[in-house]
C-alpha cells in the first residue's frame, strides 16, 4: 500500500486498509470520496455483506466498491476474509492481544478501534477470551482539534482549572471534548500556560494508544495510562506522575468516587465524564448523585444535540447549580 | 600420453573425494541447522510468551541471533509479515520456508515438521502457543538425535567412499 496518497479526510484508509485482505481493500478503496470522508463505521460479518455507515445513512458494498441500498449486488464476506482480518488486526499475534479480545475490541495504529464479536470462552464464570470471531465493527473516529475552544474559558480561571464533569447521552462527543480539553490544558493557550496532564484511558478512546503511544493529539505535557482501570490508574498517576489535572472517561463505580476524593486531597484537579442527559437525570443515579451531593465538581457541562451533535447545552456552576450559559452553543 | 593419464586420474580422485566430503558434510550441516532452529524457537518462545512481542518484531529479533540459511529464512518470514503480503502468518511461513529450503540441509521430514508448526504460529492465546513451542522443540530434539546417529554412521562412510571410489574409478580407467 502506498502511504502518502490519502488526503486528510480519508487518512483512515492508511491504517484501515492495511487491516483488511487485498480483495476487501479494493472494495473499500473504491468507495466514492464524499462518502469516504464522512464514513463512521465499516461492519464486516462472515457470510454477510459489508455494510458502511456514515452521516446517518448505511449502504451495502458491492464487489466493485459500488454502494447499494439493498444487498443483492453486495460482496459477501468469506471465512477466509475473516481469518485474514483477524490475523492482520492482531499483527499476526493473537497471543499479544488476549486482553483486547477479552474486552471485545482491538485498537489499531491511529487510534481506530475494531469491535469484535464471536463466541465467548468462559473460565470460572468470567470471559477468558473470544473464539470463532466473525463480526468486526471498524470505527473511524476523527479527533476534532479546537472542539473545546467554546468551553475552555468556563473551566479555567486564571491559572486555576476547575473540577469539571461532562454529562451527556452516548454519541454526543464527550470523549472528543475531553480529549481536546486535555490537549489545550497541556499545550496551554493565550492567557494560560500549559500544565501537566494525566489521562487514565481505560477504554483506549481518549488518547487512542497503539502499543502505549497516543495516536491522538492529547498535548505535549500529557501522560497516558492506557487500558488501565480508572480507580487504580488515578492512584498510580498521583503516586508516580505528579499531574496537575487528571482526565478520565465515564465514571460510575463506587471505587471511582474514592479515587477522585484521593486526587482532590492531593490537590489535583479532575476532569471526567458520565452518561446522563442532565443534572436531574444524574441525581437519580446512586453513584453520580453521591458525587453531585458532595459538590466536588465546580463546573458541570451538559452536551446534547439541540444544535447538532456536540452542542454544549448548559454549563452549571457546581456549587450554586446556576446555568452560566444564556443559550446553547455549538 | 602417460602424463595426461596421470593428470586425469588425479582429477577424478580429487572430484570424487570432494563429492564424498560434500555428502558427508551435509549430515553435519543438517545437525547444525536443526540445533540452530531449536535455539531460534527457544528465543521466539521467550519473546512470545514472556514479552508478548508482536510476531513480525519477535521474528526479526530472533533472526539477529542466527546465521546462515536459517537466519535468511527467519529474515524472509519477518519481512513478509511486515509487508503484510501474505494473508496469514501460515502462508508467509510456508512461502519463506519453501523459498529457502534449497539453501538448507534439512530433510523432507524436518521440513514437514516446520510447515506444521507454521500453521499454528501466532494464531492462539499464550497458553496454547507455549504448548506448540514445547512440541516443536521436542520434535526438533528427536530429529537432532536421528541426525546425530546418521552423522556418525554415514559421515566417515561418505568421506571414505569418495576417496576410495575415486581411486577405484581411476584404476579401472587406467
Amino acid at each position: 500500500m502506498e502511504y502518502s496518497r490519502w488526503p486528510s479526510g480519508v487518512a483512515w484508509k492508511r491504517v484501515i486498509l492495511d487491516a483488511l485482505p487485498e480483495n476487501i481493500q479494493r472494495v473499500i478503496d473504491g468507495i466514492p470520496q464524499d462518502i469516504a470522508e464522512s464514513l463512521e463505521e465499516i461492519r464486516i460479518r462472515e457470510g454477510r455483506p459489508i455494510v458502511i455507515h456514515g452521516r446517518g445513512k448505511s449502504y451495502y458494498l458491492g464487489a466493485d466498491g459500488g454502494l447499494w441500498p439493498s444487498p443483492e449486488k453486495a460482496y459477501y464476506v468469506t471465512h477466509r476474509d475473516v481469518q485474514s482480518i483477524l490475523q492482520r488486526i492482531s499483527n499476526y499475534s493473537i497471543y499479544a492481544v488476549e486482553e483486547e479480545l477479552r474486552n471485545g475490541y482491538i485498537t489499531l495504529r491511529g487510534g481506530y478501534r475494531v469491535g469484535l464479536a464471536g463466541k465467548a470462552v468462559l473460565e470460572g464464570g468470567k470471559i477468558k477470551t473470544l473464539k470463532y470471531i466473525n463480526s468486526f465493527n471498524i470505527r473511524i473516529s476523527r479527533e476534532i482539534i479546537g472542539v473545546a475552544d467554546k468551553v475552555i474559558r468556563y473551566i479555567v480561571s486564571g491559572a486555576e482549572v476547575y473540577h469539571t464533569l461532562v454529562l451527556s447521552p452516548p454519541q454526543m462527543g464527550k470523549t472528543t471534548l475531553i480529549r481536546d480539553i486535555a490537549r489545550q490544558l497541556s499545550d496551554g493557550f493565550p492567557g494560560f500556560r500549559g500544565i501537566k496532564v494525566g489521562i487514565v484511558d481505560e477504554r483506549s478512546e481518549i488518547a487512542g494508544c497503539f502499543q502505549g503511544v497516543p495516536q491522538n493529539n492529547v498535548g505535549l505535557q500529557t501522560d497516558v495510562l492506557d487500558a488501565c482501570p480508572k480507580a487504580e490508574g488515578i492512584m498510580m498517576l498521583i503516586r508516580s506522575m505528579s499531574p496537575a489535572v487528571i482526565i478520565t472517561d465515564e465514571i460510575g463505580k463506587a471505587e471511582d468516587v474514592e479515587a477522585i476524593e484521593e486526587a482532590l486531597n492531593a490537590g489535583i484537579k479532575i476532569i471526567t465524564t458520565a452518561h446522563s442527559s442532565d443534572i436531574g437525570d444524574a441525581q437519580r443515579r446512586p453513584i453520580l448523585s453521591k458525587i453531585l451531593d458532595k459538590k466536588i465538581f465546580q463546573r458541570i457541562i451538559v452536551l446534547g444535540s439541540s444544535l447538532g451533535v456536540g452542542t454544549v447545552e448548559k454549563i452549571y456552576d457546581g456549587h450554586t447549580l446556576n446555568n452560566l450559559l444564556d443559550r446553547p452553543i455549538r | 600420453m602417460v602424463f595426461i593419464k596421470i593428470l586425469s586420474s588425479l582429477v577424478i580422485v580429487v572430484c570424487c573425494s570432494f563429492l564424498g566430503l560434500q555428502a558427508a558434510n551435509a549430515y553435519a550441516l543438517r545437525l547444525k541447522e536443526l540445533r540452530m532452529l531449536r535455539m531460534a524457537f527457544a528465543h521466539l518462545e521467550s519473546e512470545v510468551i514472556n514479552y508478548a512481542t508482536f510476531l513480525p518484531e519477535a521474528v526479526e529479533r530472533v533472526a539477529a541471533l542466527l546465521h546462515g540459511g536459517v537466519k535468511e529464512f527467519f529474515c524472509d518470514f519477518s519481512r513478509r509479515l511486515q509487508k503484510r503480503s501474505g494473508d496469514t502468518a501460515a502462508e508467509a511461513w510456508e512461502k519463506a520456508l519453501k523459498g529457502w529450503k534449497k539453501h538448507l540441509h534439512i530433510t523432507m521430514e524436518d521440513t514437514q515438521i516446520l510447515l506444521t508448526f507454521g500453521k499454528v504460529l501466532g494464531v492462539s492465546d499464550r497458553e496454547s502457543q507455549q504448548r506448540y513451542f514445547q512440541i516443536i522443540q521436542s520434535q526438533l530434539r528427536n530429529q537432532e538425535q536421528k541426525a546425530e546417529e546418521a552423522c556418525l554412521k554415514y559421515q566417515t562412510m561418505y568421506r571414505n567412499l569418495g576417496v576410495l571410489g575415486g581411486l577405484a574409478l581411476a584404476i579401472i580407467l587406467l
